[in-house]
């Protein structure tokens, strides 16, 4: 057959999906790394484990696809691994309180942040309120708010189901808001309400 | 007719809006019932206004060009 198989991709090949699709989401992945350990070493240790196996795996990958989903999953993975080596488990949260439509209606109705309570903000606070959510909150804030992916991408790098998305979503922001209305309390801003 | 205007339901869709989870005639619906009330309406203003905070302020570190060449070092050891 003349037909080169996909799992032998030559080198040259690898290298270039490498370089000019993957290597660019180094700064994106950092980020999230940093934001699941708080440790600069420990974050590059992941980074770096991801885009091995990201490599080794590189012909699983369609070129032009959704480098960064792909790259974020690996590297979510790579961290619950290293979790489960040093038999710790990550911090996990119970959803099942959050499923049905009266507690999302709950949670909407606590929506009442003040807006001038933001423009005094710096850029620590939020980091800080932010780092304070549990690690499913965390993540969940992080994909979605800052790095932009839909619910179908969080389903897939978070692996849990499309339903516990918009819940734990839901759940994450009301969390952080309550974070910052306490920063702000700190702070001794007036709340608009 | 004109279905009730529910506060809680609208804040809800406004996020799954929001999050680009309808499509567009459910958000045309959204948009429609935002309309209707200066309380959803100004919910819908402060979460837009939360969100552009969010990403505008969240403390993102780089990666050196150092720490970059290490990574593309590594996969050609493999
Ligand atoms: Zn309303």
């Amino acid at each position: 057959m003349n037909v080169v198989s996909k799992d032998n991709l030559s080198k040259q090949i690898k290298d270039k999906i490498f370089n000019e699709e993957l290597i660019p989401q180094a700064d994106a992945l950092y980020n999230f790394a940093y934001s699941l350990v708080f440790e600069e070493a420990r974050a590059q240790d992941l980074v770096q484990e991801a885009y091995l196996k990201a490599y080794r795996f590189i012909h699983s990958f369609e070129p032009g696809s959704n480098a960064k989903a792909w790259l974020f999953q690996i590297l979510k993975n790579a961290f619950i691994n290293e979790y489960r080596k040093k038999s710790r488990q990550p911090q996990k949260v119970d959803f099942e309180d959050y499923k049905d439509k009266n507690q999302l209606e709950k949670q909407a109705s606590s929506i009442d942040i003040g807006q001038d309570i933001y423009t005094h903000m710096i850029g620590d606070e939020i980091t800080g309120a932010l780092n304070s959510l549990p690690v499913d909150f965390r993540v969940a804030i992080i994909l979605s708010d800052i790095e932009g992916f839909t619910y179908d991408e969080v389903a897939k790098i978070s692996d849990i189901p499309i339903g516990t998305v918009r819940s734990r979503l839901f759940r994450a922001r009301n969390l952080m808001k309550d974070q910052l209305r306490e920063y702000a309390k700190e702070k001794g801003f007036k709340e608009l309400r | 007719m004109k279905k009730s205007h529910n506060c809680k339901d609208v804040v809800i869709q406004f996020n799954l809006m929001l999050d680009g989870d309808l499509n567009p005639k459910e958000e045309q619906d959204v948009m429609c019932e935002l309309q209707r009330c200066i309380h959803c309406l100004e919910e819908y203003n402060l979460e837009e206004k939360y969100r552009q905070f969010l990403k505008e302020k969240i403390t993102k570190k780089g990666v050196s060009s150092a720490f970059l060449n290490k990574l593309k070092n590594c996969v050609q050891e493999k």
